[in-house]
C-alpha cells in the first residue's frame, strides 16, 4: 500500500519570505547593540560588511534553492556535491544553531516584555527563564498545529515589523533631521572596544538565512518562489537594518548604549522624536513578535531538517513521524522543544550570542562552495542563475571569500566557546554511526 | 516514507500533466529533460535534470537515489532511449517501469525486459479508425478464454439491422453498443451503421461473431 504522509505544500513566496526574514532579521536585531558595543564609531562601516555577507549568502541559498524542491536545504545541496556524509554533518551542526535560536527568541522576548513593562512600572514578578519557557510552550502548540498557521503567525508579525520600524521610526527621524555624515555620524571619536569581536559578531548578523531552504519542501512551487523570496529578503534586510544602525548612531549616546546593549532598539524607540513613548510601546510589541516568530521558524526549521534526516536514514525513524491529523512532525517538535528548555534554562543570553552562528558559518561556507560545485556538474536545472566569473557563479565566489572572512574572525574571537560544538558533534557522529546499521524499514 | 519517480520526457503536453499527477500524489519527482524544455516544468517542485550532450544518461543517473525510486515513465518520442534507459533502472532493481515504444516488435523486446509497455502504434491506429469511422476490430484476452470484442459496425456490415438479443442468443455473449456517445442496452435495438459495439463472451463465440459480421 502506498503511503500518503508527506507534508503539505502550502507556502507561497510570502510565507517564505517572511519566515526567513524574522528569522535572520531578528539575529541582527539582537546584535546590533553588541556590534555598536564594540566597533564604537566604525560601527556603521561593520553594519556594511555584515549586509555584504549576508547578500553572499541569501544568494548563494537563492540559487541552490532554486535547483532543490525538498526539504532538506543546505544537507541537500552539500549532499549532491559533497555526499551523505559531509551532508549530515553540517545539517547536525545547524540544527543546534537552530536549536539555540528558539532558546534565543524565547529568551529575548522575555527580556524585551520585562524591560517594556518596567518601563510603564509593572514589575512582572516572574523570573526571565520562566516567562521565556512559557513562550516556548506556546510556540510548540503553533507548529504542532500546522506550518501553514505558523506561516501565518510569520506574516503578521513581519507586517507589523515592518509598519513600525518603518514608518514610524525611520520616518519621524527623518523628519527630525539626522546627521548624515558617514560612517560616525554623531559617534565621531568613538573609540571602538574591540574592532575583532564587531566584525565577528557582525559575521553572524544575519544568521537564519538557511531556513529558506528549508521551507523548499512546503513551497507550491520552490524553484520560483525561493529565489524570488530571497531577493526580497536581500532588499528589505539590508534597507532596514542599515537604517537603524544610521539612527542609532544619530540618536543614542553611546554611553547610554553601553549600559544595556541587549535593549539598542528600545533605546532608539525611546530617542525617537515625536513619537518617543508610543513608539516604545510599539518596539517592544515589535521585538517580543519577532524574537517569537524567530523561536517558530526555529522550531520549524529543526523539525524538518530532523524530519528529512529521518526519512534519509541517517537518525532514528521515529523522528520522522507524522501527526494524523496535523500532518507535522511532532515527535521531533517535541525534541526541540524539551532541548530549547535546556538552553532557556541558564538565562543567559551573552552565553547564547556567543557560541550562536559559528557552526551555521560553516553551513553557509559549504554551501557555496556546492553551488560552485553544482555548476560544474551543470545537470541540474533551477530557476535562478546568477552572472559567472571564470566559469563559476558569482554568488558562490562572493559566499566562499566573504563566509571564509567570517569563520576567520568568528574563531580568533570566540575559540574559548568552539568547544562546545564538540559534545553536539559527537552526539550526531553517535547517532549517525547507530543508525548505518539499524535504521531500516518505515517510521 | 519517501516515494519517488523518474520521468523521461516525451516533449508534448503529457508529460508536463503526468509529472502534475504524479506531484499530486505525494511523489518526488525527477524528470530528465531537455534545457529549451526545462523552463516549461520550473512551477512544479520537482528535480529537473538537463539531457545534454555531454552528460549521459548514466551519469544523471548516477546523481538520483535510484533506491527510493518507486517508478519510471520513459516516455521519450525516442525508442532505443527508452528501451535502454529500461534496461538500465531494471538493472539497478528499480521495482516498476514503465516504458513508451511504437510497434510489435519494440514492444516485445520491453515485455522480454519485464516492464509495463505502451505500444503508441496502437492508440495512434485505434484513434484513425475511429475518427474516420473505418472497419475495426480488436479482440482482448481478458481471463481463461473469456475475451472482450470490440468492433465498429459499418455501412456494408453483414449484422447491420439484427438486435442485440439476436446477437447475444447467437454467439453466447453479453453486448452493449456505444451510439453518439450514449451506452445502448435495450436488447430490441438494432444495429446501425457508426455503432460501436462491445462483446463479452468465449473467445470462439467471439471469433464466430467476427466472421459473420
Amino acid at each position: 500500500m502506498l503511503r500518503r504522509d508527506w507534508l503539505r505544500r502550502d507556502l507561497n513566496t510570502l510565507d517564505i519570505m517572511v519566515l526567513a526574514r524574522n528569522d535572520a532579521q531578528s539575529t541582527y536585531y539582537l546584535l546590533l547593540g553588541f556590534i555598536a558595543l564594540y566597533a564604537g564609531e566604525y560601527t556603521f562601516l561593520v553594519a556594511i560588511y555584515a549586509v555584504l555577507l549576508m547578500t553572499a549568502i541569501a544568494l548563494s541559498y537563492g540559487e541552490m534553492g532554486s535547483h532543490f524542491p525538498e526539504t532538506g536545504g543546505s544537507y541537500i545541496y552539500i549532499k549532491y556535491s559533497f555526499g551523505p556524509t559531509i551532508g549530515y554533518i553540517s545539517a547536525w551542526l545547524l540544527a543546534l544553531d537552530q536549536l539555540i535560536m528558539i532558546s534565543y527568541g524565547t529568551l529575548d522576548s522575555a527580556i524585551y516584555l520585562k524591560a517594556a513593562l518596567n518601563m510603564y512600572g509593572i514589575n512582572l514578578g516572574v523570573p526571565t527563564v520562566i516567562v521565556a519557557a512559557i513562550l516556548s510552550t506556546l510556540l510548540f502548540t503553533v507548529t504542532l498545529l500546522g506550518i501553514r498557521e505558523s506561516a501565518r503567525l510569520a506574516l503578521a508579525v513581519a507586517t507589523l515589523d515592518l509598519l513600525i520600524v518603518l514608518p514610524v521610526i525611520l520616518l519621524s527621524n527623518v523628519l527630525a533631521g539626522l546627521k548624515m555624515e558617514p560612517p560616525s555620524f554623531e559617534w565621531e571619536g568613538v573609540k571602538p572596544a574591540s574592532l575583532l569581536l564587531a566584525l565577528a559578531l557582525a559575521s553572524r548578523g544575519f544568521t537564519g538565512l538557511d531556513s529558506i531552504g528549508q521551507l523548499a519542501g512546503e513551497a507550491r512551487s520552490p524553484l520560483i518562489q525561493v529565489p524570488r523570496a530571497t531577493f526580497i529578503i536581500i532588499v528589505l534586510m539590508s534597507f532596514v537594518s542599515l537604517s537603524l544602525t544610521v539612527i542609532l548612531m544619530n540618536r543614542v549616546p553611546y554611553e547610554v548604549l553601553s549600559g544595556s546593549p541587549e535593549l539598542a532598539l528600545l533605546l532608539i524607540a525611546e530617542s525617537t522624536p515625536y513619537v518617543g513613548g508610543v513608539a516604545v510601546a510599539l518596539v517592544a510589541a515589535n521585538i517580543i513578535l519577532i524574537m517569537l516568530s524567530a523561536a517558530l521558524t526555529g522550531y520549524v526549521a529543526f523539525s524538518r531538517l530532523v524530519y528529512m534526516l529521518s526519512e534519509e536514514k541517517l537518525l532514528p525513524r521515529w523522528l520522522a513521524v507524522v501527526h494524523p491529523r496535523f500532518r507535522t512532525p511532532y515527535v521531533a517538535l517535541m525534541v526541540a522543544y524539551i532541548l530549547s528548555l535546556l538552553f532557556i534554562a541558564p538565562g543567559e543570553l551573552s552565553f547564547i550570542v556567543e557560541v550562536y552562528a559559528i557552526a551555521s558559518l560553516a553551513n553557509y561556507l559549504l554551501v557555496s562552495m556546492s553551488l560552485a560545485f553544482l555548476e560544474r556538474r551543470g545537470r541540474l536545472y533551477g530557476g535562478f542563475r546568477s552572472p559567472r566569473v571564470l566559469g563559476l557563479p558569482v554568488t558562490a565566489v562572493m559566499g566562499v571569500v566573504l563566509i571564509s572572512i567570517g569563520i576567520t574572525l568568528s574563531l580568533l574571537e570566540r575559540y574559548h566557546v568552539v568547544w562546545i560544538l564538540g559534545p553536539w558533534l559527537l552526539l550526531g557522529l553517535l547517532l549517525h554511526v547507530y543508525c548505518k546499521s539499524r535504521c531500516t524499514g518505515t517510521p | 516514507m519517501k516515494r519517488e519517480a523518474l520521468v523521461l520526457d516525451d516533449l508534448s503536453d503529457a508529460t508536463v500533466n503526468i509529472v502534475n499527477i504524479l506531484v499530486e500524489n505525494g511523489f518526488s519527482v525527477h524528470l530528465i529533460t531537455r534545457s529549451e524544455r526545462a523552463d516549461r516544468f520550473l512551477a512544479e517542485p520537482i528535480y529537473i535534470h538537463l539531457l545534454g550532450d555531454l552528460p549521459t544518461l548514466a551519469t544523471i543517473l548516477s546523481d538520483i537515489d535510484l533506491g527510493n525510486v518507486e517508478v519510471a515513465l520513459l516516455l521519450s518520442p525516442n525508442d532505443e532511449i527508452n528501451l535502454m534507459l529500461a534496461r538500465m533502472l531494471r538493472e539497478k532493481g528499480v521495482p516498476r517501469v514503465v516504458v513508451v515504444v511504437r510497434g510489435s516488435e519494440k514492444a516485445e523486446i520491453a515485455r522480454e525486459l519485464g516492464v509495463d509497455v505502451v505500444d503508441l502504434s496502437h492508440y495512434i491506429t485505434t484513434k484513425i479508425q475511429r475518427l474516420l469511422s473505418l472497419k475495426f476490430t480488436k479482440i482482448t484476452p481478458i481471463s481463461r478464454g473469456i475475451c472482450v470484442l470490440e468492433m465498429l459496425i459499418t455501412g456494408d456490415s453483414r449484422i447491420l439491422g439484427a438486435t442485440i438479443r439476436d446477437l447475444e442468443e447467437k454467439y453466447d455473449a453479453d453486448i452493449v453498443v456505444i451510439r453518439e456517445e450514449r451506452l445502448v442496452k435495450d436488447p430490441d435495438s438494432a444495429l446501425q451503421a457508426g455503432d460501436y459495439l462491445v462483446a463479452v463472451g468465449p473467445v470462439t463465440s467471439l471469433n464466430e461473431l467476427l466472421k459473420n459480421a
